[in-house]
């Protein structure tokens, strides 16, 4: 009787231990981060495409992809333990930096800009893309936690 | 049924040693083909860009962009290994809590 209560005692204790670190320092995988971070790395490649024409004349284009940008980077900021995935949104979208809010501004203050740069800045965006969506897919998701 | 906490502990330890070290061994071996790739892809792009500004495909400020933009690239290269490097450490932590439970009730004979 005495070693049946030591041994429900000792479980309690022992969950009670794990528990506590079994905290994730990580966000769980998200299905809509990963799908959003992928489907707006093409919308943001195929308007690049565009930048050989005057800003002017799509500026509804990029204000659409601008606005798809906005809300994910919403979405992710309310995610909690998920400040490396804001900080790369923040760099991406950044109009002083050089990825994908630079090339816009850069467009937008230009006019128009030459297709050579256009291919190599799309590959460069569309890996700066990838470092997202990669980071997403491996998170740990939620059914894998026992 | 007394508990002997001592045989728990170092079968415990020799686990979570085994444990640390594959989980480790991957990490390492990952980061650091990671880094040599991303090297490798620079090297060939600056190349590349160099010879296109030099053939007047590109202007300056082009150039400039895509080299400063590889600076960027690169910080969101960082960003995502230190997120790896968060998850690994929580895949370790979930792999631990559940060697140390299957473990102790293994020995332990309870479910």
């Amino acid at each position: 009787m005495k070693t049946k209560k030591l041994n429900y005692l000792f479980k309690i204790f022992l969950f009670s231990a794990l528990a506590l670190i079994a905290c994730n320092t990580m966000s769980y995988f998200d299905q809509y981060a990963y799908t959003q971070s992928t489907s707006i790395k093409v919308d943001a490649q195929n308007l690049m495409d565009m930048a050989t024409e005057d800003y002017k004349s799509h500026e509804k284009e990029v204000k659409e992809v601008n606005t798809k940008i906005q809300k994910i980077y919403e979405y992710e900021k309310n995610r909690p333990k998920n400040e490396f995935t804001i900080k790369q949104w923040e760099i991406l979208r950044d109009t002083t930096k050089d990825l994908y809010g630079g090339f816009i501004a850069m467009w937008r203050k230009n006019g128009k800009v030459g297709k050579t740069f256009i291919e190599n800045k799309k590959e460069q965006i569309g890996k700066a893309f990838d470092q997202i969506s990669q980071l997403e897919s491996k998170k740990i998701k939620q059914s894998e936690v026992k | 049924m007394p508990i002997d906490f001592q045989n728990i502990f170092n079968v415990l330890v020799g686990e979570v040693e085994k444990l640390a070290q594959d989980t480790l061994k991957n990490y390492v071996n990952d980061a650091k083909s990671d880094g040599v790739a991303f090297l490798n892809s620079t090297k060939a792009d600056l190349q590349k860009w160099v010879n296109e500004l030099a053939a007047g495909d590109m202007t300056a400020e082009e150039f400039k962009s895509l080299v400063n933009g590889q600076k960027d690239l690169l910080e969101m290269v960082a960003l995502r290994k230190a997120g790896e490097t968060a998850i690994t450490i929580d895949k370790f932590e979930n792999s631990l809590l559940n060697l140390v439970t299957t473990t102790i009730f293994s020995l332990l004979k309870i479910a």
